[in-house]
């Protein structure tokens, strides 16, 4: 099947900056893709390029097939939601709704009907006559949505757009957005720097950083098995250890750090004597006084830290040689380190992740 | 300390009084009192019938058309102006800015001297056009006429028009225009639908303070309209200084252009607070 958006190679300068560097991605239709990385890292450029608003110095980007050529952004069935909306103020919400299907010239009847159907989808149906400023950030939001909507395009793009709700808004709009890509069935590109909002709402995630993708994936795979350094850290809270690459037995590599061997479920590289990069996320650490045998990795240590976080207590524990390794303790869980208790920490193989430096 | 708000209108209150209130008062006395050498006074409304002489009546319309089509005139080279300023980068925008500002810093007697040089029979403009055959037999006969006192009116007062609409521009969000571009609007349906309406008040405001300035302006219909194309202004200092002297009439005059800008001020502010909302 033919993607509904394809970039190969596709990078661009600006300000003499090369923001994006050899973007390859391929964006299936009806999929909920986002653009996931830290502000700067080239994912409002890429998406300002498939909505046409910039043309890329070097590479492709097809959508449904066709390359753009030199048509403006309207040509193309691609239409934005952009970051603080950019309602028209000066228009009801109904005529901004309208707006693009006017622009498409379609009849008067027409248009009723499509902007009746797509306000009473987004749930705004009773406030056609308001204005902008009239309306909550939510409202406004949906109106961003239904605007972008209604003339069916094959892709709507969506820069950061829960960025200025608040956080219980915010949670609600996530599941709501979900939602109405689900049941409209248009291939949703959406650009954030919140990873939480990526993996909760993602069908697969792209993670960005200084222009280039690092890893694609679904969420499972971005956060279970990230391939990068940067996409281990970024993504979620990770322990990450330097160190040396060892032959071990049993499909079992070892990491030699500061004095330690650290083993790693296998697979991956295995080469000896170079240097690698061990990833293990602290929900995946147990700290106990005394822990039973079976972990792979076991080391006594101390408590140094021990945050709460409501649901959860984040307890940091030091090794042997000063390195601290944080675990996530479920509340409820029998014993509760303090600060200053001699512990014993542990994981299992299988839970490590060797990575590539970048 | 006790707080007296109202002590900062003192300064406004007695500048107006002494200088715009008061005179404003004498030209009322002067307006009711009857005509003599210069003035006789008395109390009577003829000078106000005198407003409907066939002498006077052409002057009043002639102004109101003449400041109408510099308004337009301003308008038509400063929305654009403005818009191509607003999109300049940040630096080279305040360049611009100042550029347009700079006839305001010259003398302006010496610039309007400069125009009629340019507009004078077989001055630049009909030499230029000599050349480029473009001119016919009888020559433009630009200078001393209302189209000369308009190329005036907006070369002086452009800036005036400039300000407010750019000022209303560097608020709007040009987002909104790649908005429009995005759900398949053409340049000039995004200007029309989006651009205009949300630079309105600020068009409003430009009109506003050149219209104004234009209806009563003095200097440039003086020198550029010559005896033939008076504006109220100069009957108005006609019937002040020259003969035959009729100092009622020139303050009834006044008044009536101080009441019209009244009701054209209150229109507009009527017109701005619906399209603020």
């Amino acid at each position: 099947m033919v993607p509904a958006v394809e970039l190969t190679g596709v990078g661009k300068e600006l300000g003499g900056q090369k923001v994006v560097r050899g973007v390859d991605l391929s964006i299936r239709e009806g999929e909920f893709f986002s653009l996931l990385g830290p502000s700067g890292c080239g994912k409002t450029t890429t998406l300002r390029l498939i909505a046409g608003f910039e043309t890329p110095d070097e590479g492709a980007i097809r959508i449904r097939g066709r390359g753009p050529g030199r048509r403006p952004a309207f040509a193309r069935e691609v239409n934005l939601v952009f970051q603080n909306y950019a309602l028209f103020p000066h228009m009801t919400v109904w005529a901004n709704v309208a707006f693009g299907l006017e622009m498409e010239r379609r009849p008067k009847e027409e248009i009723r009907r499509e902007v009746e159907a797509i306000l009473a989808l987004v749930r705004l149906e009773g406030l056609e006559g308001r204005y902008p400023r009239q309306l909550s950030g939510g409202q406004q939001q949906r109106v961003a949505l239904a605007r972008a909507l209604v003339t069916d395009p094959a892709v709507v793009l969506l820069d950061e757009p829960l960025g200025a709700l608040d956080l219980k808004l915010r949670k609600d709009m996530q599941i709501e957005l979900k939602a109405l890509q689900r049941r409209t069935g248009v291939t949703f590109i959406y650009v954030t720097h919140d990873q939480e909002e990526a993996l909760a709402m993602s069908d697969r995630i792209a993670v960005m950083h200084e222009g280039r993708v690092l890893q694609v994936g679904t969420p499972e795979e971005i956060y279970e098995r990230p391939q990068t350094r940067f996409v281990a850290h970024f993504i979620g809270e990770t322990n990450l250890l330097e160190g040396r690459l060892r032959p071990g037995g049993n499909g079992v590599v070892e990491v030699e750090s500061d004095g330690l061997a650290f083993a790693v479920g296998g697979g991956g590289r295995s080469s000896g004597d170079e240097q690698v990069i061990l990833t293990v996320r602290p929900e995946h650490l147990v700290v106990g006084r005394r822990l039973n045998g079976g972990l792979e990795n076991r080391f006594a240590g101390e408590v140094v830290a021990s945050a709460y976080h409501g649901s959860e207590r984040m307890v940091h524990v030091r090794i042997g040689n000063g390195v601290v390794l944080r675990s996530r303790v479920p509340n409820g869980s029998a014993e509760l380190p303090d600060p200053g208790d001699a512990v014993e920490v542990g994981w299992p193989a299988a839970a490590a992740r060797l990575v590539s430096p970048d | 300390m006790r707080s007296r708000p109202w002590l900062l209108l003192l300064p406004g209150l007695l500048w107006l009084g002494a200088f715009f209130l008061l005179p404003l008062a004498i030209i009322a006395v002067v307006a009711v009192a009857d005509r003599g050498a210069p003035v006789a006074w008395g109390f009577g409304w003829s000078a106000f019938g005198r407003l409907w002489d066939p002498l006077v009546v052409p002057v009043l319309w002639r102004s109101a058309w003449i400041a109408a089509a510099a308004t337009l005139g301003c308008l038509a080279i400063g929305y654009p102006l403005s818009y191509f300023i607003v999109r300049r980068p940040k630096r080279s925008r305040r360049l611009w800015y100042f550029l347009v500002l700079i006839p305001l810093a010259a003398n302006s007697l010496v610039l309007l001297y400069a125009w009629t040089t340019i507009l004078r029979p077989a001055g630049l403009l009909e030499n230029l056009a000599g050349r480029l055959g473009l001119l016919p037999e009888a020559g433009f006969g630009l200078l001393w006429s209302p189209p000369a006192i308009i190329i005036g009116l907006v070369y002086w007062y452009l800036p005036f028009m400039v300000y407010p609409v750019y000022a209303s521009m560097e608020r709007f969000d040009f987002r909104l225009l790649e908005a429009a571009a995005d759900l398949g609007a053409g340049v000039r349906t995004s200007v029309v639908r989006v651009l205009w309406p949300q630079t309105l008040p600020g068009v409003v405001t430009g009109c506003l303070l050149v219209y104004m300035q234009t209806f009563c302006s003095f200097v440039v219909p003086d020198l550029l309209g010559g005896a033939k194309t008076l504006m109220v202004g100069n009957l108005i200092q006609q019937r002040f200084l020259s003969l035959p002297q009729d100092w009622p009439l020139g303050a009834a005059l006044a008044l009536a252009v101080v009441a019209a800008l009244a009701v054209v001020v209150w229109i507009s502010m009527r017109v701005q607070s619906r399209l603020e909302g």
